[in-house]
């Protein structure tokens, strides 16, 4: 990282419990984790210098139908889209705004209504040759999935304990879409969606908003009393293939997280806990393996050890993650961050992860022909 | 398997992508599908095009691509925008000419289906056509 960049700190932040608000509308449901996060910052509405609100389903200007709702309209409002990637790209041009001391005091947002568009699988875009042939986001991580079973030699139960393990999670979680737990039994029972993936393996449709407000660490001290630091925040692009590729090995992650923890000399063993893409069971496993937790195809044995639930060496989605808290994509990434700078901050109440001082957000995402994603953006935090 | 004739294709599902004239050609009797290889660097890839994206050159030559490659992974759908018609199966192909295909295959039952098997890439002729020539569309049959 630049060294002449200002350090950054969140300041407040917000969220609103996740679930099916069809007749809601999107900045109606966004107000709550707006206010939420300024309350907490102790920034002045009249302070804030910008607002930056990542979302890719919710149609044009989702951050200036925000602001009109929560009083800060007038001031410069950037939307981003960058698929599931869209809120952790919003924060991480706030954070530049901000390190580069071209402003002081950002929100942060986002949103999402998935309901809004029947349920079932995500849109995709009508001119990519797979979609046209049938591919749906299901779809490529089953593809990726039963790879890994196959090269690994493990089983499809082994899939449904990630779900198990994500419901226990989730059932912590005041604002998680799901909070009962379930069973290995009841997951591989659950109706088929693109086997081996079966419903519970998938994460739900639902609606959500999550935000944050940033400022200069420098001058945190002042409206906060337990601000939480960047440490680091990378953004990468897929890269285009048309030849072959390992599916089990998620490319941009790990380029991803690797660049990141060179620039900030940091590594996954500094980690204490993450929230990590786990749009589908399969995903946090190989995840577990591209961010460094473990070797490949040692997911499945880092989960059974209880290394990534409350008590292990890296808790992973103590929210209950995209599985459990649920996934409206825009607004996943910044409610990603909240979950860990409230971890950070030890305000987790019972699913506290204990002694918590470094965490980390990675949310990837963009099915499109030719790319293992399209986005990846990584963040981590610390106190 | 002999080779498949378009008249002893096995029965396509659901129709997927329509192709143009250009992405086809007759070999034999059989059809096939035609992809690229950049001169400059090698690079292959399937849809063809006209510009490397790899390197930019222009020197792109077409790439026949063989009817017979190996199932690197595929599953079946069971949800789906309501275009598609449930289940189907889809899946990459990994095609001697060092191209991945990505297409539906001919059925969704898993028993006749599993990863590394060699299937067969059958391209048969669909309804419409345009000022180029007929539509085709492509699917993957077991070999």
């Amino acid at each position: 990282m630049n060294g002449s960049l200002r350090k950054v700190s969140i300041y407040g932040t917000g969220i609103i419990p996740f679930g099916k608000f069809p007749n809601l509308p999107l900045p109606l449901m966004a107000r709550p984790a707006v206010l939420e996060a300024l309350k907490e910052s102790g920034v002045e509405r009249k302070q804030v210098d910008a607002m930056y609100c990542g979302s890719a389903l919710a149609g044009w200007m989702a951050g200036q139908r925000i602001a009109r709702e929560c009083g800060l309209t007038g001031i410069t409002i950037v939307n981003t889209e960058n698929a599931c990637s869209s809120s952790a790209t919003a924060f991480r041009e706030a954070w530049m705004a901000v390190a580069c001391g071209m402003i002081d005091f950002a929100v942060v947002v986002g949103a999402e209504q998935l309901t809004r568009l029947g349920g079932g699988t995500l849109p995709l875009d009508n001119e990519d040759i797979e979609v046209t042939n049938g591919m749906v986001m299901p779809g490529l991580y089953a593809m990726r999935a039963r790879r890994y079973l196959h090269d690994y030699g493990y089983e499809e139960k082994d899939l449904a304990e990630v779900a198990v393990k994500s419901r226990q999670h989730g059932a912590l979680t005041p604002y998680a879409q799901f909070r009962s737990p379930t069973t290995i039994e009841q997951v591989l029972a659950s109706r088929k969606i693109a086997d081996p993936l079966t419903l519970l393996q998938c994460c739900p449709t639902g609606d959500g908003a999550a935000a944050v407000v940033i400022g200069p660490a420098e001058l945190a001290s002042r409206y906060t009393d337990s601000p939480v630091h960047v440490l680091g925040s990378h953004l990468a692009s897929g890269k285009f293939v048309s030849e072959f590729r390992d599916m089990t090995i998620p490319e941009i992650t790990v380029r991803c997280v690797n660049e990141l923890y060179e620039e900030i000399g940091l590594g996954p063993e500094d980690l204490d806990l993450l929230e990590c893409h786990d749009a589908f069971t399969i995903a946090e496993l190989l995840y577990y393996e591209a961010l460094g937790l473990c070797p490949p195809g040692e997911g499945v044995r880092l989960l059974r050890q209880g290394a990534t639930t409350f008590g292990g060496k890296t808790v992973v989605n103590p929210s209950g993650g995209l599985l459990s808290k649920g996934h409206p994509i825009g607004a996943s990434g910044v409610a990603q961050i909240v979950e860990i700078a409230r971890q950070l901050q030890g305000r987790c109440e019972q699913r506290q992860v204990q002694g918590a001082k470094i965490g980390l957000t990675h949310i990837t995402g963009g099915g499109t022909a030719g790319f293992d994603h399209g986005a990846c953006c990584i963040h981590v935090f610390g106190v | 398997m002999k080779n498949t004739q378009l008249s002893e294709a096995p029965s396509a599902p659901h129709e997927g992508r329509l192709l143009g004239a250009a992405d086809v050609m007759s070999a034999g009797g059989e059809l096939q599908l035609v992809g690229c290889r950049c001169r400059q660097c090698d690079a292959r890839m399937f849809p063809a095009n006209s510009l490397c994206p790899f390197c930019l050159s222009e020197e792109v030559e077409a790439l026949p691509l063989s009817p017979l490659g190996s199932l690197y992974s595929y599953t079946f759908i069971h949800v789906a925008p309501p275009v598609w018609e449930v289940p189907y199966g889809i899946a990459y192909v990994d095609l001697p000419e060092r191209v991945r295909v990505f297409g539906k295959l001919a059925d969704a039952d898993p028993a006749h289906w599993k990863l590394d098997q060699q299937v067969r890439l059958c391209v048969t002729r669909a309804a419409g056509a345009d000022d180029q020539g007929p539509h085709y569309h492509y699917f993957f049959a077991a070999a």
